[in-house]
Order: structure tokens, then C-alpha cells, then sequence
């Protein structure tokens, strides 16, 4: 093994970047951190936590009145009033409620906070308007729990028909030895706890899109190649087979879906076990992050810049958040992601974005490492105003894939088919943990045709791969400023391929 | 792919160095010569021959312990009580021999005590026989001895050797025999043969290191308790002269592998014999392959687990099949296998490469008996026929067989050692020598050069005199024996107790030995590497302790570096039981402290912690550290010391220990602690005792945790939701400032948990990923069952039901807090519903609870609400119960209680009506 030696030769650039990471961690509180260009676009603002308070963000939740309810990993729930000030100093934390246990899905309605924590869905209040929550119910407490310090739980928020969707991790992230670990569950108004959606291995986070479909992240191990966005249809099957043992309790959900065969491929075994939804996007290891966490759609219609509509994704290990572009095929969820930002101060966990267009960032780097080198951190993410130049939207078609843009592009550099590159790419579907790429080819782009406005271009491809994420490089695409784009790359997971 | 004959021709040549060295050692022996210099007998020589002007009752006493260590009565006969005050020590069974001993050994011993062993205790039973008999019977002897078991063998191992010279000199052997590397001669050395490779193989020898009680039954050479590996270890070590053998042959290849199979495909450059799985051999750090050839002995058939880790790549083959196959070019990665094996011979490869960069091979085993040990440890040598010109192999004559038993009664060897016939018939003496009281004081045994027949033991010249001096009065004493503490002192002059510990003015370790004796705490000084003083070690240890250690050894102080060791009760008779009557004192009675049992524990602990005398800072808890030094765990203490000693020495730790460091709790019997048990410094101790009592089972004391993060309620409660060990996963902690704590348990909806004082330490739950349960921080802990609440019983025998509450329709609604945030519990069952609300009360220094549960059953039948199953429910007056004689349970019910059996336990019921009903219990414990 040779990379002991040699790499001692590197240690000493490994030294600067720590310091350097050192650096930023020690900066005044106004001072953003992170990649400078990102700065100018979506700066990150941190918000100071008192003193002698362990805020490792779990959960988020906007409450009536404009604050902001942060719950953390050790059972806290803090309220933040006037989260949006421009000067952070004048954010204000109050302890609210604690002593619960892990609490990782905040949400509010009708006077009450929906905690999810890891045994129990629970609603809290303040009856007494003391500033202390003091009433504490019972809402669901239909799963299971071992014991296992990794079966999590984590809550959504209330969907469209008013339930709440609790997604829970595999006992150990490996096994189901208590019922509904590795499912998805959803608590109705009347406190019933429904099986929704089976075969989930170790979440990092759940939200809903526009339209208000449910999504969760995975991440790489047994069934997970690498860390995905995976959509919650109710009654699908995400993969991972150990949680079926639990059909028999979930009588709403018809007979058990067959057993993928391990060392297959995720698109040949969707092909032969209908129940089964492969993942909207797959978040290619070690290039896009390593552990996908949080989930946050930007609702506030352009007050956070061009991505209104759009998907958010944090990745706990690289401390960033991603951009996910979604579109439906055949009645599937596919898409691309983009990098968006990074430079977080601790590991990326929670994201809420608002109707006011900021988004906060929770972390927690407790137990996995990350990038950031806080324990934790609660920041907030501003849109600056400027538009970054970047792929807005990433749509396949029979042929190839349509490209919007946030600005217009420079048409010369926008034709060359030069200007592009696209591997391609899979991951085995197995059984045993995570996966190497596989299957690679190099697709051809053989012509690029750009709008009569400069905000889109349509890319011919030979090579498309059913199942392959296409990994697009357009290093040589300009602005009509003759900018580079801010990320010129991007990762679509061609699952289905549209008729037109 | 597995060619093992190939390596075959290899292996024999690798014997025939082996054999070489074993003639060499017979030629060391041969060499050394050391007439006179009398048989070793290391307590003897340290308190009654180099001591000048003793008197002459004391050499009569040396002379006794002389006539027990040379077992002159195997012959002499004596009776009454002078020979019951002999704790003879008796000659090694030779059932076994000829697996434990070489036949080459036995040839020269047999012929030459003194010179083949100097120091050796078995007299010559051919001084004075003309050289041709003695030729012809002792080669019948060596024949007959070496029938009696066969001989297996094995090779040190490098690791071995080195690991063995540690254990050789730490763990005690040097506290009686001479140090080793470097060599030294100290006095009053119990002998070894050298070099020892003469007499042992590695196997043979490994085995006797494992039990040395089983050839020597009389515990002179005690069992250091060595487990498979340290004795494996130790006898690479003894045999290290064996080391020119090779066990293995190697294929040495060149080239940058990057996988097996490309090591495979290769053409090796060299076959060399190799010792052990060295890597070195390739000469060179990178581009490299081996792959080792060889045998090993399984003796025990079944389970083994092969471990192999390497950088890069390597694979384990058993008998021709792949077991173990670690690819790639990576890091030292390990992988395990098991694998079921016959005892006998069992063919194993090795395969190895490095490409580059570090580079490491390990290969070891563990199975049945067998503890994880590198597998060079098993790897076997036959030891084959030599070549011509060499030493004649031994082949075993039966003719001669048969001839050494007659020679065995002949020489009366059967006098000393026990034996049976080629027919299994036991052989007896036939000679009859004077009773001891009869013998003459000189002459004789004593002789300077016996007569022909007579045996001869090279006695030194202190020696004779000793003996005289004894035989001169023994008949005189043959109606008294040694008494209180000389039988005592006979005793630890027998078994070298000496060597180690000083009792009284008498013995303890002698300086040249001194360096022998280590300590990971240097800090301790002498104390930490010094075994402990034995000056009333009856009134300070248990008898069952006394007893325990004496026989089994015993390993309580980490940092001590020798070990006691097992002396088995053959030797010992009943020294625990001499050592008590000698030594033991009552002096105190307990004092009574008017508080539940658990309060006075509590308040123990409190003072072993961090915030009052601090025993901690010194000494350990179990496998936690000290913030100081690490002395003796506390949770030994109650095992191993007497009531009555351990008040009268933390009172005085100088008196009873000169020189320790350890500070007076209670300098001049005053406390410094007036709030505690109002300043009683008896009430104190006896607190701490009590505590202690517990033992690894005692909360683990304040201060300690060196991360704990303690939730402390100040002013208002503090709530903890997680993984409650005693509580469930669902757990709900409560911390009252009052320093009542409980645990409610959402899924089986009750209290399951009280306790008093620290509430809890979250630090498992919040560090790192927060693995496992958490128990309570504080003491007094009482647990209670789970089980449903309350249900509708069917007559008054029916059994509780065993459902869990939620499988009975039961569920947590959950809680509200009051303004004091104060929980109150809301659960609810099958029409019915209760909210449960605990509140400590502060009655003096304790807090009890007081537990207010309101019921309301909206259905028409009758429901049972059970409070309590424990052991022992007593009913006082007033509603009060007494539990478990431990604590109190006073209870207000709308309908008297009633106390039932339960497969058991007693169960207290109380009945409930319809509508709303209220109890309240009241903890006091």
C-alpha cells in the first residue's frame, strides 16, 4: 500500500487548506465564508447561538410571527425572533421546550409545534403563554425502536391532505428488526399511522417539491450505490428489501414486491418489480457529496433569486446544499443536480426555505464528519440580487437534453458541440455496501442549437444510457458577458426516456 | 495449486539442523560438572544456611524443613506428629514422563544427577555402582520412563521469543529462579537444566508452563496462571537455543504484484527454509512475493478461527483449501475464517506480496483451548531420523521396558515416585530402610560419599549439619509439630513466599532481585511493584479470600507487574486457616445508622467521589481510571478485606502499611466532613463500606466520568427523552431538584426507575453517534417491572397478564408540565384513562415521592390497578409496606390493598371501581 509515504509529501498543502478552513470558521460573525463567487450571489449569514447552548440543528420550522424554531439532536427546541434581521446580532435565541429525544421533523399548525422525535410524533404548546411549552401530546407512536442509535426518524412538514410523513432509517442502517424501520409511514389528522412507502435504508432528510409530492434522501450502502432523491409514491418500494418482512402489517399495501436481484442494475430491476421507484436523482459519490441529507423547495416565487420552484438538497459530509431540477416522465420523477453552495459551517443537516426567500442551513457534524468544521451551526442563506450565470433547467428528450440558462449565452461558444463533454455512468444495485461507477461511456454531443433568445440550448446526443446519470461539463459555454457559468456541470439521471 | 510434498525434502533438512542442535546441548552438558554443590533448596538456604550462629533448635528446624523438601521419609519412615507437621514435598509423577521429557535428558539425569542438573533434589541412586551396571540400568530406566507418554514437538517462534524474555522477567519467575537475559547468578535460585531445550520441546514444555501441578504435584513450582499464548511464549523463550531449526519453507518471488493471482502465474527465484512468516526474507522492502510451506498440529480437534491481515495482499490455505484470500494492493487489512480441524497434521500455505510502500504479514489462530496466539505457535518439525554419524536416534525397546521397571523397584525409585508396570500394576518397594527416629545422625544418606545403593544427595556441608541437628532430636519431638506462626513460618520457607513477601521480620525481596519486580505506575514507588506485605495479612483478608488466592493466584493489581501465583491446596494444607487463627482480630461492632439501606449507600458514595475524600483520585473503579495514580480498584475491596480491618486502617493506614501513600480519611479519627452523617466518622466509614459492599455492581462514583455531561435540575426539572437502561427505548427521565429522579417508560406506561441523587449522565447519548442505553448517575436505585397498568382480573386468582400494555390496547397520550415543570404522566387503556403526577418531597436529607394517580374508568366492570411486584411485600400498619426489606410504600386507595403471590413475587392489587377514583403511593425509600 503506497499511499501512507507519498502521501506525506502532501501534508503540508493538507495543513493550509485545514488552516484555511480555520480561518473562515474564525471569522467575525457578518463575514460569509465559502467559495468566494457563490458569495456574491447567495452570501451565508451565521447565526449566533448563545453561549453554553449544544444547537446541533436537527429540525426547522417557521412558527406564526415570524420566528424560527430550531430543534437540535439533544432535544432542545429554540425560537428565533427575527431570523431575517440583516444584522445577526439582533437574533435573539430562547430555549422553548426540552428533553426530547432526537427531534429531526419540526412543523407547525393551528397552535401547536409537530415535533417528530425517534419514538414518537408529538405536538407541543405553550398553554399558558408563558414562554415555556408545557403541553406535550402523544400523536403517533406507530414504529418501532430498538434501541439502535441509528434508527432515526425524520418528519415532514403537513402535505396537501394534512398528514405528516414520517421517514425511518433501518435498524444499525443495514436491518429491520422492529416494525417499519425502512418504511415510510404517514400520521393522518386523526393520529392514524399509515404504511406508505417501503424498502428505505438510512435518510438523511424529507420535503415535498411544488407540486407537494414527498421526497426523501438515501444514502450510499446496501441497495444505494451512491446518495440519492428519492420520491415517497405511496406504495412504491425504494430498494432496499429487509423492511418487507412488515406487509403483513400494512395490509393497505397489497402483497410483497419481489426481491431485487443484487448486482443487477436499478432500471433493470424497475423493469421486472413494478412497485419499485428508482431514484429521481442520483448525487454521484465523492463528486456531488457523500452523505445527502435535508430537503428544502424554493416557494417564494423569485425572492430567492431564479430557482423559484426548484429543489434544494444538503449534503452533511461536504457541508453544502445542492440544486435539484425535477420533471415527470412516464409518471416518474427524474432530473438533474447542480452544485449550488457550499463553505457551510458545520454538517449540512436541516433546510427550511421561506416564503420571505432565505433559506436557513442547520448542521451537526456529531458522530459523521464534515467539510465544516463546527459541531454545529444554524446559518441563513440570502439571495444577494445579482443573477449567477448558470443551467437553470436540465429536460431530456428522445435526442438529447434541452439546457435553459439563467442569463443568455454567448451563441458562439453555446454551438460549438466542443464546448460540452458527457460521461456517463452507473452504479451496481446490490446488496452489499455502496457501489463503484460502473458502465461508463462517453456520450457524443453531435449539435448544439441555441435559441433565438440566448436562454436555452438544445443539445443533440448520441449515447444516451437508460439508467446512466449523464454528467454534462460545459466549461466552454459563455454568457453573452462572456462570464463562464458559476457551476459548469451538472448530473441527470436518465431513468425514462420521453417519447418527445 | 498446492503442491505440499514438493516442500517435503526441504523439511528434512531443516530436522536434521535441528537434531544438530540438540547434540550440541548434550554436549554443554556433559561439560558442566558441579560436585558438591547439594540439592537446591532455596528457603532452606536463605533462612538456615546463611544465617550464622543459629541456634540448635533452629537448625533442627532447617533440618526438618530439609527432611520434608528431600522427602527422606519416602524411606525413613516417622509417625505421629512430627511427621504430621511435614508438608512432604513429594517427588514428580512420572505418569506422563515420556511426553514431557526427552529420552536423551532422562539418559544423562538418570546417570548423573548432580552434574546434569546442579541443584538437582533426586539423590543418585548409582554413586558407588561399578560403570557397566549402571550403563545397563540406566539405560533400562531411561527405556521404561520414556515408554510412559510420547513426546510431541514444536519450534519457538521469533515473536514468541520475544514476547516470552518480557513475561520471564515480569511476570515472577525471577523471584526464584536466575534472571536470563542478561544472564546472572543470584543466590538461593531454585535450578533450572540448561541449556533447557535438553529436556523440554517446545510442546512439552508449553504444557508443563500451563500446569506445572500436574507432574509436580506439591506446588514447589507454582502455576503463574499463563494462558495459551503467555505459556507458548514463555517456551519459546526457555527454548530459544532451538531457534537455528526453520519450520517452514519459503518461495521467494520478485516482482510488482498487484494480485494473487498474478503471484501465482509467477515463477518463484528461490526455496529457502524459513522461521516463521518472515517478511525479511525477500531482502527487500517493495516488489516482492512469498509463499511459505508447512505443517501445523492441531491437538485438540474443532472450531478454529485463522486471522490474516496484511499490506498488500496475501491468502491462508488448510490442507489445499483456500480459507482465506485478501486481494488488491490496500492498506494492512484483516479478514477471519473458521475452520473445523481434526487433531493431527494439517498442511498450510502462505501466500504474500508487496508492491509498495508499507508492508506487514500477521497470520494467527485462536480455538478450543486455545487463546489468539500467531500461528508460528503451532507450526510443527518433525523431528526425523538423523544421518549417518549423527547420535543414534531413541527408539523405544521393549525388552528394555520391561527390564527398567524391575530396575525402578531395584534402585527403589518407587519410594519417591509412584509407577505402574508395563501390565499396569503398581510397583511397590522392597526395601526396608530405619524409621527416621532410628537413623543415626551421621553416616549413611548423610555420608560424604554413601555406600553403593545408598542414595546420594551432594549435600553441601550446611546441609549435613542441618540434618543432623534434626535427626539428633526427632525422636525426641516425635510427639510435637510445628505450631501457630513456625508452622506458618515452615511454610513460606517451603514455598518460597519469601521471595516475594515479607511477613513479620522475615523474608521479603531480596535487593539482587529487586529490579525484577516492575510497575507501569512508577509514581507508587515500591508499593506499586512490591507484593504486599503479609505482616496480619489474616486480620486484614477474608478467610475465603486468604483462601482463594493462596490456591488459585490472583491478579488485582494491574500495575504490579508479578503475579501471585496458584499454589493448588496439595501444598498448602490449610495456611488460610493458620494464617486467620494467627492474625485475625474483632475489635469493632458496625454502627447502626438509623436510614434506609440505599440512603447509606448513597452517602458512601458521595464520599469515595470527587467532591468528598476523593478515593478516586487514586484508586480505580474496575476498568475506569483513576484521575491520579491507578491503584487497586475499589470494586476489590469487599471481596478481599474484613470489616473490622478496614475501620481500624483508613484510620490509621501508616500503622498497618509503613511507607504507603496512602493519606488518612479520617487523620485522627476526625472527620472533615461535618454535614455528612452529622460528622460521625464511624457512621462515615461504615457508610463507605457499605457502598463498597457492591462491589463492580456499586454506581460508578462521582467524579470519575472524566466526559460526563450531567443534567442537573436547578430550579425546575429537568426531562430526558432517550435509550434509559431499565427504562425502555422509550423512556422518559425526570430530575427533580429535590434529587429525586424517575424514568417513565412510554411504552410499557410506567415509573420503572427511582433514584436519588446525580439525575443522569448524558455524555453516551450526546457524543459521537450516541450508542447504547444510559443508566441512572445517582444511587438508590429501585426498579420496577413492567407490566399493564390496570386491568379487569378475572377472580382473584387470575394471573396478571403478561401482554405488553400497547398489545392490551394501552398508549402513551403523553404529559403536561405544571408551572413548577413538574410532569404529569397521561396514559389511557381500553375505557379507561389516567393521568399519573409525581412529586418529590423533601423530608430532611432525603427526598422521597409521592405519586398522585388519577383514574377514571368509564366502563362498567371492575378494574385491578397494580402498584408493585417485587420479592417481599410486607404490610405494616397504616397502609405502610415494607419491600423487599429494603424501603417503605405508604398507599391511600379508595379500597384496601390486597398483597398476592405471583409465580414467586408478591404482587400488590388494588381494586377500582367505576368513575373516577384516586391513589396515591408514597415512595420512601
Amino acid at each position: 500500500m503506497i499511499s501512507l509515504r507519498t502521501s506525506l509529501q502532501r501534508i503540508p498543502t493538507l495543513l493550509l487548506t485545514a488552516s484555511a478552513f480555520g480561518a473562515f470558521a474564525s471569522f467575525g460573525l457578518f463575514a460569509s465564508v465559502g467559495h468566494a463567487d457563490e458569495n456574491e450571489y447567495y452570501p451565508i449569514t451565521r447565526i449566533p447561538i448563545p453561549e453554553d447552548v449544544v444547537l446541533e440543528a436537527g429540525a426547522l420550522a417557521m412558527l406564526p410571527g415570524g420566528e424560527l424554531a430550531v430543534s437540535s439532536r439533544r432535544g432542545d427546541i429554540y425560537r428565533f425572533s427575527d431570523p431575517f434581521a440583516k444584522n445577526p446580532e439582533e437574533i435573539d435565541a430562547d430555549l422553548w421546550a426540552s428533553g426530547l429525544h432526537e427531534v429531526l421533523g419540526l412543523t407547525y399548525r393551528d397552535g401547536w409545534l409537530y415535533a417528530t422525535q425517534r419514538g414518537e410524533l408529538t405536538r407541543i404548546k405553550d398553554s399558558d403563554d408563558d414562554g415555556l411549552a408545557d403541553v406535550f401530546e402523544a400523536v403517533s407512536d406507530g414504529w418501532g425502536i430498538s434501541g439502535d442509535y441509528h434508527e432515526y426518524a425524520f418528519g415532514s412538514s403537513f402535505d396537501r391532505d394534512g398528514n405528516i410523513w414520517v421517514v425511518l432509517c433501518l435498524t444499525g442502517s443495514f436491518s429491520s428488526q422492529v416494525p417499519f424501520r425502512g418504511w415510510c409511514l404517514r400520521v393522518n389528522e386523526k393520529g392514524e399511522t399509515i404504511p406508505t412507502v417501503s424498502g428505505i435504508r438510512s435518510p438523511g432528510g424529507i420535503g415535498m417539491n411544488a407540486e407537494g409530492d414527498v421526497f426523501y434522501t438515501d444514502n450510499q450502502g446496501p441497495w444505494n450505490g451512491t446518495c440519492s432523491l428519492k420520491w415517497l409514491r405511496p406504495g412504491s418500494f425504494q430498494g432496499h428489501p429487509d423492511g418487507n418482512k412488515w406487509y403483513a402489517e400494512a395490509p393497505n399495501l397489497g402483497p410483497v414486491p419481489k426481491t431485487p436481484e443484487s448486482g443487477s442494475r436499478i432500471m433493470t430491476e424497475a423493469a421486472k418489480i413494478p412497485e419499485y421507484e428508482p431514484p429521481c436523482v442520483l448525487f454521484p459519490y465523492a463528486k456531488m457529496g457523500q452523505s445527502a441529507s435535508g430537503i428544502a423547495c424554493d416557494l417564494s416565487d423569485g425572492k430567492f433569486g431564479p430557482f423559484a420552484g426548484q429543489m434544494f438538497v444538503g449534503d452533511q459530509t461536504f457541508s453544502t446544499v445542492m440544486r435539484v431540477f425535477l420533471e415527470k416522465i412516464d409518471g416518474h420523477y427524474q432530473g438533474a443536480c447542480f452544485p449550488f453552495r457550499e463553505g457551510f459551517g458545520s454538517g449540512t443537516l436541516a433546510l427550511l426555505s421561506t416564503e420571505q426567500g432565505p433559506m436557513f442551513v442547520g448542521g451537526t457534524n456529531r458522530g459523521w464528519g464534515s467539510r465544516g468544521t463546527a459541531p454545529f451551526a444554524l446559518e441563513r442563506v440570502d439571495w444577494s440580487g445579482k443573477t449567477p450565470f448558470e443551467v437553470h433547467e436540465m429536460r431530456a428528450k428522445p435526442d438529447g437534453f434541452e439546457l435553459t440558462f439563467t442569463k443568455p449565452v454567448d451563441k458562439a461558444t453555446a454551438s460549438d458541440p466542443a464546448s460540452y463533454r458527457m460521461p456517463t455512468y452507473t452504479y451496481i444495485f446490490q446488496a452489499s455496501y455502496g457501489s463503484p461507477i460502473v458502465d461508463e461511456t462517453l456520450a457524443t454531443i453531435e449539435r448544439a442549437v441555441v435559441a433565438e433568445d440566448g436562454m436555452s440550448v438544445r443539445l443533440f446526443v448520441k449515447g444516451l444510457e437508460i439508467g446512466h446519470v449523464h454528467e454534462l461539463h460545459l466549461d466552454g459555454v459563455r454568457s453573452t458577458e462572456n462570464q463562464p457559468l458559476l457551476h459548469p456541470e451538472a448530473y441527470y439521471t436518465l431513468n425514462y426516456l420521453p417519447k418527445e | 495449486m498446492i503442491d505440499f510434498l514438493r516442500s517435503l525434502p526441504l523439511a528434512r533438512s531443516i530436522v536434521r539442523s535441528l537434531s544438530l542442535a540438540l547434540a550440541l546441548a548434550g554436549l554443554a552438558l556433559a561439560a558442566s560438572s558441579a560436585l558438591g554443590e547439594g540439592p537446591a533448596v532455596p528457603g532452606v538456604e536463605r533462612f538456615y544456611e546463611a544465617p550464622a550462629n543459629l541456634s540448635d533448635e533452629a537448625k533442627a528446624d532447617g533440618g526438618d524443613l530439609l527432611v520434608q523438601e528431600l522427602n527422606c521419609v519416602a524411606c525413613h519412615k516417622a509417625e505421629g506428629e512430627f511427621a504430621a507437621g511435614l508438608n512432604v514435598r513429594t517427588a514428580p509423577n512420572l505418569d506422563a514422563v515420556g511426553a514431557r521429557v526427552r529420552p536423551e535428558w532422562l539418559r544423562e539425569y538418570l546417570g548423573a544427577p548432580h552434574a546434569t542438573k546442579p541443584g538437582a533434589v533426586m539423590p543418585d541412586m548409582f554413586a558407588g555402582v561399578d560403570e557397566a551396571t549402571k550403563k545397563n540400568e540406566v539405560e533400562a530406566l531411561t527405556h521404561f520412563l520414556a515408554s510412559k507418554g510420547t513426546l510431541a514437538h514444536g519450534s519457538p517462534t521469533p515473536s514468541g521469543i520475544a514476547r516470552g524474555e518480557q513475561i520471564f522477567h515480569r511476570v515472577g519467575c525471577v523471584a526464584c529462579h536466575d534472571p536470563m537475559s542478561p544472564e546472572k547468578t543470584l543466590a538461593h535460585s531454585a535450578p533450572l537444566p540448561h541449556p533447557l531445550s535438553a529436556k523440554y520441546t517446545v510442546s512439552s514444555l508449553n504444557e508443563f508452563l500451563k500446569n506445572p501441578h500436574g507432574a509436580r504435584p506439591s506446588g514447589r513450582m507454582p502455576s503463574l496462571n499463563l494462558n495459551d499464548a503467555e505459556a507458548s511464549d514463555l517456551a519459546s523463550y526457555l527454548l530459544r537455543d532451538m531457534k537455528a531449526a526453520s519450520n517452514l519453507t519459503a518461495e521467494i518471488y520478485k516482482g510488482s504484484f498487484s494480485t494473487l493471482a498474478q503471484l501465482r502465474a509467477a515463477k518463484p527465484e528461490a526455496t529457502v527454509p524459513a522461521f516463521g512468516f518472515s517478511i525479511d526474507l525477500a531482502g527487500q522492502k517493495d516488489a516482492f512475493g512469498l509463499r511459505f510451506d508447512g505443517q501445523i498440529k492441531i491437538t485438540k480437534g474443532g472450531k478454529y478461527e485463522f486471522i490474516l491481515a496484511s499490506d498488500d495482499g496475501s491468502a491462508l490455505w488448510i490442507d489445499g483449501k483456500e480459507v482465506i484470500a485478501i486481494d488488491g494492493v490496500h492498506p494492512k487489512s484483516q479478514k477471519r475464517a473458521s475452520v473445523d480441524l481434526k487433531e493431527g497434521l494439517h498442511a498450510i500455505t502462505v501466500e504474500y506480496y508487496e508492491q509498495a510502500g508499507e508492508e506487514a504479514l500477521e497470520v494467527r489462530v485462536k480455538g478450543p483451548g486455545l487463546t489468539e496466539t500467531d500461528l508460528e505457535a503451532l507450526l510443527y518439525v518433525e523431528e526425523t531420523k538423523p544421518e549417518p554419524g549423527e547420535k543414534p536416534e531413541f527408539v523405544l525397546d521393549q525388552n528394555l521396558v520391561a527390564r527398567g521397571a524391575e530396575v525402578f523397584v531395584k534402585r527403589n525409585c518407587v519410594a519417591c515416585h509412584s509407577a505402574k508396570d508395563a501390565a499396569g500394576k503398581d510397583l511397590a518397594s522392597s526395601v526396608s530402610a530405619k524409621k527416621l527416629f532410628d537413623l543415626s545422625p551421621q553416616g549413611g544418606c548423610l555420608a560424604l560419599h554413601p555406600a553403593a545403593g545408598l542414595p546420594d544427595y551432594d549435600l553441601r556441608p550446611a546441609q549435613r549439619d542441618l540434618l543432623t541437628a534434626a535427626l539428633k532430636t526427632a525422636k525426641a519431638r516425635a510427639e510435637t509439630k510445628p505450631q501457630g506462626e513456625e508452622a506458618v513460618h515452615r511454610k513460606f520457607v517451603a514455598l518460597n513466599c519469601y521471595a516475594c513477601h515479607q511477613r513479620g521480620k522475615e523474608g521479603g525481596v531480596e535487593t539482587a532481585r529487586l529490579e525484577y519486580f516492575m510497575t507501569d505506575q512508577p509514581e507508587m514507588g515500591d508499593e506499586g511493584r512490591v507484593p504486599p506485605l503479609l505482616t496480619r495479612t489474616g486480620d486484614k483478608l477474608k478467610p475465603e479470600w486468604l483462601k482463594e488466592v493462596l490456591e488459585k493466584g490472583s491478579k488485582e493489581r494491574p500495575y504490579m507487574m508479578t503475579r501471585m501465583p496458584r499454589f493448588g491446596s496439595a501444598a498448602l494444607g490449610d495456611l488460610a486457616g493458620q494464617l486467620t487463627a494467627l492474625d485475625q482480630q474483632n475489635l469493632l461492632t458496625e454502627p447502626e445508622i438509623d436510614l434506609q439501606a440505599g440512603q447509606i449507600t448513597s452517602i458512601g458514595r458521595h464520599l469515595v467521589g470527587g467532591k468528598a475524600l476523593s478515593c478516586i483520585k487514586c484508586h480505580t473503579f474496575a476498568d475506569k481510571k483513576a484521575t491520579g495514580i491507578q491503584a487497586i480498584s475499589l470494586t476489590t475491596m469487599h471481596k478481599r478485606l474484613r470489616r473490622d480491618w478496614f475501620e481500624r486502617y483508613v484510620l490509621d493506614p501508616q500503622k498497618y502499611r509503613p511507607g504507603t501513600r496512602m493519606p488518612a480519611p479520617w487523620p485522627n479519627g476526625q472527620s472533615f466532613y461535618p454535614d455528612v452523617l452529622d460528622g460521625d466518622t464511624r457512621q462515615q466509614i461504615q457508610a463507605v463500606w457499605q457502598y463498597l459492599s457492591y462491589g463492580p455492581s456499586a454506581s460508578v462514583p462521582l467524579g470519575l466520568e472524566e466526559d460526563a455531561i450531567e443534567l442537573v435540575a436547578a430550579k425546575r426539572p429537568v426531562i430526558y427523552r432517550n435509550f434509559i437502561e431499565g427504562a425502555g427505548v422509550r423512556a422518559i427521565g425526570v430530575g427533580y431538584p429535590e434529587h429525586a429522579n424517575l424514568a417513565f417508560d412510554a411504552d410499557s406506561l410506567g415509573i420503572r426507575l427511582l433514584w436519588q441523587n446525580a439525575f443522569i449522565d448524558a455524555s453516551k447519548h450526546w457524543t459521537n453517534r450516541g450508542v447504547g442505553f444510559q443508566g441512572p448517575l445517582g444511587d438508590s436505585i429501585l426498579k420496577f417491572e413492567t407490566g399493564v397498568p390496570a386491568t379487569s382480573l378475572e377472580g382473584d386468582n387470575a394471573a396478571w397478564p403478561k401482554e405488553t400494555a400497547k398489545d392490551l390496547g394501552w398508549s402513551f397520550q403523553g404529559y403536561r408540565l405544571n408551572k413548577s415543570g413538574q410532569p404529569t404522566f397521561l396514559y389511557s387503556g381500553p375505557s379507561v384513562t389516567v393521568a399519573d403526577f409525581p412529586e418529590p418531597v423533601k423530608e430532611g436529607q432525603f427526598p422521597s415521592l409521592r405519586r398522585t394517580i388519577d383514574v377514571e374508568n368509564s366502563g362498567q366492570q371492575a378494574l385491578t390497578y397494580r402498584p408493585l411486584r417485587a420479592s417481599k411485600i410486607e404490610p405494616l400498619s397504616d397502609g405502610t409496606y415494607r419491600i423487599d426489606d429494603a424501603w417503605t410504600l405508604a398507599v391511600e386507595s379508595p379500597a384496601k390493598p390486597t398483597v398476592r403471590d405471583s409465580e414467586g413475587q408478591k404482587e400488590l392489587l388494588i381494586p377500582l371501581a367505576s368513575g373516577k377514583s384516586k391513589i396515591v403511593l408514597h415512595y420512601q425509600w
